[in-house]
Parts: C-alpha cells; sequence; structure tokens
C-alpha cells in the first residue's frame, strides 16, 4: 500500500476547507434569501376593480358584516356637479330637489349641497351607504362615472375566502397589496378622463 | 253505547274539520305571502326599460348599410362634399366611398377625438388640444395653436370663412379663420346679453353650422341647442330635459347632433342612445332609432349626413357606420 505523500494531505485538506466554505455559503445565502422573501411578500387585502365591476347589487348583501364593506366612494376630478345627477335622481324624478321621493338612493346616503348656480356637490355618508351601487349605475349611464365602489379597509375583515367575491358575476374582485388597498378612478390633474 | 258513539264520531270530524281549515287558512297565508314577496321590486335595481321602448309609429327610418371599423377604437364620423365617408379612430382617419367601400387611410401618430371636412375636401381634425388640416392624401397641412392645457376638442364645424372649435374642457367654443388664427371666444356666459354660458359635465359638446350659415352649440348641461351668429352673438336656443322620447334624457345631451339640408336637427343621446329629428324649431318629428337598437353601455353617437339625407350613426360599442335612411311610406 502506498504511503500517503505530503502533497496527498495538502490536496485533502484544500478540499475539506473548499467544501466547507461552500456549505457555509450556500447556508448563508439560503438564509439571507428567506428573509429577503419574507420581507418582500406583501400582506394583501381584497378590493374591487371599479372598471369591471357591473353593479349587480350583490356587495349589498353577501358581505359577512351586518352592514356591507363596500361603500360608494366619490371621484370629484370626474364628477360633472351637475343640478341634474343622474346617480343622485330617480330616472323620472319629477323635481330636482333633496325629497326623498326624488332621490334614487335607497338609503339616502347621498347628500346635496349647493354650490352655485347651476352646480351641486354630492357627498356619501357611508354610514348609511349599503353599497348596492344603484347610484354608480345611474351615474355611469349617463355621467362620467365619478361614483364607484370600494371596500373600505377600515371596515373590512379580510377574509380568506370573501363572501363577496365568491358570488361576484363579473370577477372584479382582486387581491391588491396592503400598502395600496384602493383602485382608484379619475385623474386629479384633468378635468375629463379621454381614453 | 250508540250515543256514545255517536258523540265521539261527530268530536273526531268537527277535529278534522277544524285542522283542515286551520290547515287551509295557515298554507294560504303563507302563499299569499310567498307571492306578494316575489312581485315585490328589487329596491336596488336601477330600471330605465320602460324609456327604452319607442312608439312605432314614430320611428320614419330604417337601417340600410353598416360598414364595420377595423380600429380599436372609434371617435368621429364625417362626411365630405362629394359624399365620401371620413372616421376616425385611435391615431388613423379611414376614407370610405358612398357605397361603404374603402379607399384609403392614414395614421396621424396622434389620437384623433373628431373630425371635419371643408369643402374642398381638407380634414380638420381635433386632436385633444389642438387642430391640425390634412389633405385628401393624408399628408398634414398645418398644425395650429395649443388651446390650453385643460383643452379638450370635442367638435370642429366649418363654415365658408371660419373653423368653429367646441373645447369641453375650456367649455367654449373658438372661432379661428382657415389659416388657424385664433379670432374670438364664443358663449362665455354674460347675464346682460343673455347668454347662459355653456354647462358641460361630460366630455361631449358638438357644434354644427346650418344651411343659413349660424352656429348651433349643444349645451349638454342645459340639456338645449343654442344658435349664435358667426360673430358669436347669441340668437336662440331650444330643448328640455325629459327621459320620455321628446326630451334630452340624463344629465347632458344631446351628446351630438347634426342638421339636414332644411335645417332640422338629428340628435343623439348617450345614457339613453337613441337618434331622434327634430324640426327647426325644435319640435320632435321623428324617431331614427331607439335605444332598443343598441347595446347596453352604448355611449357617444357621432352623427353626420349626406347629399341624399342619410344619417350615418357611428356606433362605438359595437365600431360600426350605422346608415339610416326613410322609411317610403
Amino acid at each position: 500500500m502506498k504511503e500517503k505523500t505530503f502533497e496527498d494531505r495538502i490536496k485533502r485538506r484544500d478540499f475539506v476547507r473548499k467544501s466547507l466554505h461552500t456549505v457555509v455559503g450556500l447556508t448563508v445565502g439560503g438564509l439571507a434569501g428567506i428573509l429577503f422573501s419574507k420581507s418582500s411578500s406583501e400582506e394583501m387585502v381584497w378590493q374591487l376593480d371599479p372598471n369591471i365591476c357591473i353593479q349587480c347589487e350583490k356587495c349589498a348583501v353577501n358581505c359577512v358584516l351586518p352592514h356591507s364593506a363596500v361603500k360608494c366612494v366619490h371621484s370629484y376630478s370626474m364628477c360633472g356637479y351637475c343640478d341634474l345627477c343622474s346617480g343622485y335622481l330617480q330616472p323620472g324624478a319629477k323635481s330636482r330637489d333633496t325629497g326623498a321621493e326624488s332621490q334614487l338612493c335607497p338609503s339616502g346616503a347621498i347628500k346635496r349641497t349647493y354650490i352655485e348656480d347651476p352646480y351641486f356637490e354630492y357627498t356619501i355618508d357611508e354610514e348609511l351607504c349599503i353599497g348596492c351601487g344603484k347610484c354608480v349605475k345611474g351615474c355611469s349611464s349617463f355621467g362620467n362615472g365619478s361614483l364607484y365602489l370600494q371596500v373600505r379597509h377600515d371596515r373590512c375583515l379580510n377574509c380568506n375566502q370573501c363572501s363577496i367575491a365568491r358570488r361576484c358575476p363579473s370577477q372584479a374582485w382582486k387581491r391588491v397589496p396592503a400598502s395600496r388597498p384602493y383602485i382608484l378612478k379619475g385623474d386629479e390633474s384633468r378635468k375629463y378622463i379621454m381614453d | 253505547m250508540g250515543i256514545f258513539n255517536l258523540k265521539r264520531d261527530k268530536i273526531l270530524t268537527g277535529a278534522i274539520l277544524a285542522v283542515s281549515v286551520a290547515g287551509v287558512l295557515y298554507f294560504g297565508t303563507m302563499a299569499v305571502r310567498d307571492n306578494a314577496k316575489k312581485n315585490q321590486q328589487n329596491p336596488f335595481a336601477y330600471d330605465i326599460k320602460s324609456y327604452k321602448a319607442s312608439d312605432a309609429d314614430l320611428i320614419h327610418y330604417s337601417e340600410v348599410g353598416r360598414i364595420p371599423i377595423q380600429l380599436p377604437k372609434v371617435s368621429g364620423i364625417a362626411v365630405g362634399p362629394d359624399d365620401r365617408i371620413y372616421v376616425s379612430g385611435n391615431d388613423s382617419v379611414l376614407v370610405f366611398n358612398n357605397d361603404g367601400t374603402m379607399q384609403s387611410s392614414f395614421f396621424t401618430n396622434v389620437p384623433v377625438h373628431c373630425l371635419a371636412v371643408d369643402n374642398n375636401n381638407d380634414l380638420y381634425l381635433g386632436m385633444g388640444d389642438h387642430v391640425e388640416v390634412y389633405d385628401q392624401e393624408g399628408i398634414k397641412q398645418a398644425s395650429w395653436e395649443s388651446l390650453g392645457e385643460e383643452a379638450i376638442i370635442t367638435s370642429i364645424a366649418i363654415s365658408v370663412k371660419s373653423v368653429f372649435v367646441a373645447d369641453a374642457g375650456n367649455e367654449i367654443v373658438w372661432k379661428f379663420d382657415k389659416s388657424g388664427t385664433r379670432l374670438q371666444r364664443i358663449g362665455d356666459k354674460n347675464e346682460a346679453k343673455d347668454v347662459p354660458g355653456f354647462i358641460i359635465p361630460s366630455p361631449y359638446f358638438d357644434v354644427a353650422v346650418d344651411p343659413d350659415g349660424f352656429l348651433w352649440v349643444a349645451n349638454t348641461g342645459r340639456h338645449s341647442l343654442e344658435n349664435y351668429s358667426v360673430d358669436g352673438n347669441f340668437r336662440t336656443s331650444w330643448g328640455e330635459f325629459g327621459m320620455e322620447i321628446r326630451g334630452f334624457s340624463g344629465c347632458c345631451n344631446p351628446s351630438h347632433f347634426a342638421l339636414l339640408e332644411d335645417g332640422s336637427f338629428v340628435t343623439s343621446e348617450k345614457g339613453l342612445a337613441r337618434v331622434k329629428i327634430y324640426n327647426r324649431i325644435g319640435n320632435l318629428v321623428s324617431v331614427v332609432a331607439p335605444a332598443e337598437q343598441f347595446i347596453e353601455g352604448t355611449v357617444g353617437l357621432d352623427l353626420a349626413v349626406d347629399s341624399a339625407q342619410k344619417i350615418y350613426v357611428l356606433d362605438p360599442k359595437q365600431k360600426l357606420v350605422r346608415i339610416f335612411a326613410k322609411k317610403k311610406i
């Protein structure tokens, strides 16, 4: 049997050292990768894409909360501030006033405030809004679509399986990063949005 | 024993009858309640179906042709002096012969929002904030000054000497000469002169010049058509709100209009997409196409008229030029 030379021993020591370096390197790299991936996986929340929503009325009645977390919101930059607001008034309203019989909203959640002739501002009382989207339909049909539905994250429980999303006929529900939880319409710098 | 049996039978019969009556009453009440629930209106439904139908006697036009437009999006239509049909969409203009065959097309590099054709077949294109002039070959002849950051040009009308440009962003009509020199603002609110001012809640703001050379402007927020002299003096107006067929529906209509050779108006609306004819003093004459003839979600039906008084409706939802002619009675 051939006796191991000094050079053989050097080679073996070198191999062991290099292997150890590789193992340590892979371990440190792997741990760093895991830590990095954990830090970059942001929490996701539910949101309703207003460009896909068809205002089917299901948001009002399918939330697990007693009062739906879906509310109407208003893009003031898109609003025409119309006296004859088709999101506020019944299609055949006899008069353009705040009378309950003239209002489209079944819960009276839209407030109408006179600005100057012939302009009015419309604001949503979220405590009263039930998220039915009736005003959204009216506004989208005749107006600029400045009224639209959004999940309000001060109310939403962020269920794993959102009971409204399951029933949405237009697949308008999405998971979005919690840091950007709203899908907003409108562009504050422009009066009208042209495609 | 016999008397007891008789009594027992009577009691039994009475009990069965009582239970039967109670059952009938209970289930009857439940059925009525269920039926009432079924008939209850959905309080969240937004229903404008009743306004979509139109009296058949009022429909004096029928659809006689369709030209499919091979563009992702369509924006405007015009008919030239030789009855050629011009359609804009995206950054293109398509030119069709009057029989619907495609004649030519050209690119503009900038999205075209509206267009008009001069008597010498020059094309005036509204490109958002400015006007560009092209010749028949699609060669750019001029690019006019920008009307500002807020400007959104939605319609152009041409008279013998002037070009009128409807700017929905600034809610004003600009008068230019044909070389592109800006001459005047038309339509500023002026109570002393009874000029109501334009209320334009959405980017639909149409202009046209009538056969007598006067300018007509759709003041959509007031649901009216307003008449101005070419010098910008307010003369008269007509129109009123109404979901029914005689009025202009929604927040802001008519979205588009065109003029027939006798000075009567062809109008189109958004929301309730319908096309109608009014005479020179604003009385409804007939319906060209009721809302039932358009797909839900159709918004912005631009209009044009040819020398045979056929009406061209640009349907942006179906990407079609729909041609309507008066029915022969």
